[in-house]
């Protein structure tokens, strides 16, 4: 009965990653169907459809806007969370409650209600809508997820060399600098990446807030939402591939191949 | 990073309320703080039918995703050793950071009509199953934003399980299921009430699903969100059923803190 | 008292240090005398751990003052005390190798490339690690990570240095080779030490003197065989040593020997000097459990008891015995191998012990 069971769970769950896959997969695997409509029967193996979205400008300058968002989002998230999540680690204060609540609140409403809120207020405050306001709002939307990444970081540091470091001379600026830093770069570049793919990635808030220079998730949608064609689906794989290998970088470097050393403790 | 959030986040909250009072005439937004909006929405049948039928939708998908994320769940955190978990793990987390606007897509050309499975069907010689614009299709939607975070919410709950209350349990006669049901889950429970409650939020305030899979036809509040700023540019209206989200959105929060942390009463001597 | 007074290097005025309504220290008034090797002792909790930290400035006291060198140093920063510590944890900084950890501090203090190499160099040698600069902290033992640890601290030639428990994480086995270094080191560098430890054998091995500390308290301080004969207190008779603490009334009191009526017999003790009881004082008195012998017939000795055995335990070099007295009392003795084996004990057996007076110490506080 044990084992009858044991097959059947693991099944299900080799069908549940089939599901949250199956998107992701198909769609990269049609992006090659040399036909224009993404479906059976398959034409054929193509390159052209990449071709043609690579060459497009509007493609172009639609992926190089979100790249140089992207970017410069994560220079912005990476440090402030990660100094935000340093000063949570490893100071005690009243109302840390209340300032966590605050600050990773974001990532946790719906999307359309932050996309709207930032709308009205970057309309009130009097900033264009631009690609700077889709930076601004999309560092409110990823900081969270930096801090997240640099908290689990830091309290598996040993609290104690931090204050070896101070024993030994330094000072807490330099303890930073030469102790606590050097043993967090992994992780940060992980933050880094990750608040890099999120805002890649992110659509509905970029689609409220950006004026006449758009985020390719945004040009995506609002060119192709109605029609359904192979090309789209090239530029889908391109954009999956670009997160995927963030993810996935990031992750080699904040958990490490293999076996996590030890003797950090 | 307190600044930052404060000044742009809380700021756009503050602006997003305050918005919700002003008015619209003549195409422009004027900063005067009236009830009209509200009164216009709250007094609506309209909106309150599309409130329930959200908050249906919403309701659907939080249900399918805890229930049918459970048994994949319990399978990670019983069934599969610690390293090669911690694989799955770093394997399940990917598809939650690509975007979702070019998943919901690709789930489009999956289930369109002349789309992958239709043709496939058409193939094999079956019929045809309008699939475009179902209200299955639009849960398939909610379901692939929310998978991740809700499997994950549950899948901390489960590891937090003390073994040893299994095993209790089996030893004093309570078969598989039997100690599933009253052990397991009451131990999850905390995992199991916000990672429904995160589901539903998640889905209460969707955009993509319900427009691209759901053909809009099927309207849910976000649908009106945008409707509103698209149409006239009627901003306040918009900001005030987001309110009306944000409210909804506490008071499921607050409800799932109540379940799952209950208020225990003293013993009576 | 002494003529010369000795030389203070740390001095600790009423410090008080609380955290919330947990009071950790509470009052203590303490002089180290340079070059001295200090062991602070006492149970977890007791505070020695608090104290220490405070030496070195990573807590701040509550009240009261600590002065280095005649100065206080309450408000200086712990990195600017030069009172390097040798962690429990080691510490170590897993991001550098050996020789980048050894020379952290030279390096905070600017000290140029090639004169830091040499000091570095000459510390690992103390500590018997020559040829280890290059190796990365993953790749040492427990008992090298610490000797690092030392080397780390004493490159910088302080003029203090504070030891938090650091065999608490090694073998024992390891813990005791490393003791004979640490005394080796602590005669080469001539430098105060003070060193922290819940465990009583290497404070009593290593230092040349001791400070029994509980509940924030000191309860004693003085050199080991005082503190390991002599104990002034109730507290440093149970936690240091076997002892057998009696209670009792004085009866007779005659030069330094008081007669004390106990409800296990009256027996005589010594008094120490600064006390004068007389009849009808309450005191107690300990006696160490390896003063106690086991009775030949026909010994006419001033203190006796008869007991049954209830517990063996052995150490391998020596056996604990503990006896259940008449009224109860559990009276234990500590024989070595040689003497058990010639007198068969065994559970529940009856058996007969006696103890010299100047085996019995009266303590002052009771």
């Amino acid at each position: 009965m044990d084992r009858v069971l044991n097959v059947v769970l693991k099944s299900y769950l080799a069908l549940f990653f089939a599901f949250i896959f199956a998107p992701i997969v198909v769609l990269v695997l049609f992006a090659f169907n040399d036909s224009r409509f993404p479906s059976l029967p398959w034409s054929g193996f193509t390159l052209r459809w990449f071709e043609e979205v690579l060459s497009d400008p509007a493609v172009r300058d639609a992926a190089s806007n979100s790249i140089v968002v992207a970017l410069t989002v994560a220079a912005i998230a990476t440090p402030i969370g990660a100094m935000a999540a340093y000063f949570v680690s490893r100071w005690d204060f009243k109302g840390e409650g209340a300032y966590l609540g605050i600050v990773a609140a974001p990532p946790l409403l719906p999307l359309l209600v932050l996309a709207l809120a930032f709308s009205v207020f970057f309309r009130e405050a009097g900033f264009a809508a631009s690609l700077t306001t889709v930076t601004i709002a999309h560092v409110v939307l990823a900081a969270p997820f930096a801090l997240g990444i640099m908290r689990m970081r830091i309290s598996e540091m040993n609290v104690d060399t931090e204050q070896a470091a101070w024993n030994l001379g330094a000072g807490r600026w330099r303890t930073i600098a030469t102790v606590v830093l050097p043993q967090a770069i992994p992780a940060l570049a992980a933050a880094y990446l990750l608040s890099a793919a999120i805002s890649w990635d992110e659509a509905v808030i970029a689609w409220y807030v950006s004026g006449m220079d758009v985020t390719l998730p945004v040009h995506v949608w609002s060119e192709f939402s109605a029609k359904i064609s192979t090309a789209v689906n090239a530029i889908g794989a391109l954009s999956f591939a670009a997160s995927i290998s963030m993810i996935v970088v990031a992750e080699i470097l904040f958990f490490g191949l293999g076996k996590r050393r030890k003797h950090e403790q | 990073m307190l600044v930052w959030q404060c000044v742009f986040f809380i700021g756009a909250a503050i602006v997003l309320l305050l918005m919700s009072f002003w008015a619209v005439r003549d195409f422009r937004i004027e900063r005067v703080y009236e009830f009209g909006n509200w009164t216009d929405i709250l007094g609506s049948t309209f909106f309150w039918k599309v409130y329930l039928q959200t908050m249906l939708y919403a309701g659907i998908a939080a249900f399918l995703e805890v229930i049918l994320a459970f048994p994949a769940v319990y399978c990670i955190a019983f069934k599969i050793s610690s390293q090669k978990r911690r694989t799955l793990l770093m394997v399940l987390v990917v598809p939650f950071f690509t975007s979702y606007v070019v998943r919901t897509y690709a789930w489009s050309f999956i289930l369109a009509d002349e789309g992958l499975i239709d043709s496939a069907l058409q193939f094999v010689g079956l019929p045809s199953v309008p699939l475009q614009g179902s209200l299955l299709a639009m849960e398939i939607g909610y379901l692939t934003y929310a998978f991740p975070l809700v499997a994950l919410l549950v899948l901390l709950s489960l590891m937090n399980v003390d073994r040893t209350l299994i095993e209790a349990s089996n030893n004093l006669g309570a078969g598989r299921l039997k100690s599933i049901l009253h052990v397991v889950l009451p131990s999850a429970r905390i995992g199991l009430v916000f990672g429904a409650a995160f589901g539903f939020i998640l889905a209460m305030g969707d955009y993509i699903a319900p427009s691209t899979l759901g053909g809009s036809t099927r309207l849910t509040l976000s649908l009106l969100v945008i409707g509103a700023t698209q149409a006239g540019g009627d901003f306040p209206q918009a900001a005030a059923i987001a309110v009306v989200m944000l409210v909804t959105l506490t008071v499921v929060l607050l409800l799932a803190l109540r379940l799952a942390f209950p208020v225990r009463r003293k013993a009576k001597k | 008292m002494t003529l010369n007074m000795p030389d203070v290097t740390i001095a600790l005025e009423n410090v008080v240090k609380r955290f919330g309504n947990v009071t950790a220290v509470d009052g203590v008034r303490l002089d180290i005398t340079r070059g001295e090797f200090l062991a602070v002792m006492g149970p977890s909790g007791c505070g020695k751990t608090t104290l220490l930290r405070m030496i070195a400035g990573l807590e701040q006291p509550t009240s009261g003052s600590i002065v280095i060198d005649g100065q206080r140093v309450n408000d200086v920063k712990p990195w600017r005390r030069g009172t390097p510590l040798v962690w429990q944890s080691f510490a170590l900084f897993p991001h550098l190798d050996v020789a980048g950890n050894v020379g952290f501090g030279l390096r905070m203090q600017r000290v140029p490339k090639a004169e830091r190499e040499r000091r570095v160099q000459k510390a690992l040698s103390m500590v018997s690690l020559d040829g280890y600069g290059k190796r990365r902290i993953d790749e040492l033992s427990g008992g090298q990570m610490q000797r690092v640890g030392i080397a780390r601290a004493t490159v910088l030639d302080p003029k203090v240095l504070l030891l938090d428990e650091p065999m608490g994480a090694l073998d024992a086995k390891i813990g005791r080779t490393m003791q004979g270094e640490l005394r080796r080191l602590h005669t080469e560098l001539g430098i105060t030490f003070v060193y922290v430890t819940h465990n009583q054998s290497e404070a009593l091995a290593l230092a040349s003197r001791i400070v029994v500390m509980d509940g924030g308290q000191i309860k004693q301080v003085g050199e080991p065989t005082d503190v390991y004969r002599r104990p002034q207190n109730r507290f440093v008779a149970e936690f240091v040593g076997t002892n057998n603490v009696f209670s009792g009334t004085v009866v007779r009191a005659s030069e330094n020997l008081l007669h004390i009526d106990t409800p296990q017999g009256v027996f005589t003790a010594l008094e120490p000097e600064q006390c004068h009881k007389t009849t009808g004082d309450r005191v107690s008195f300990a006696v160490n459990a390896d003063r106690v012998h086991t009775q030949d017939v026909g010994n006419e000795a001033p203190n006796k008891a008869h007991g049954t055995i209830r517990a063996i335990e052995t150490m391998g070099w020596a056996t604990t015995v503990s006896l259940e007295l008449p009224d109860g009392y559990e009276l234990r003795f500590s024989q070595s191998e040689r003497e058990m084996g010639m007198l068969q004990h065994k559970i529940g057996g009856e058996v007969g012990v006696y103890w010299e007076s100047e085996a019995a110490f009266v303590m002052p506080e009771g």
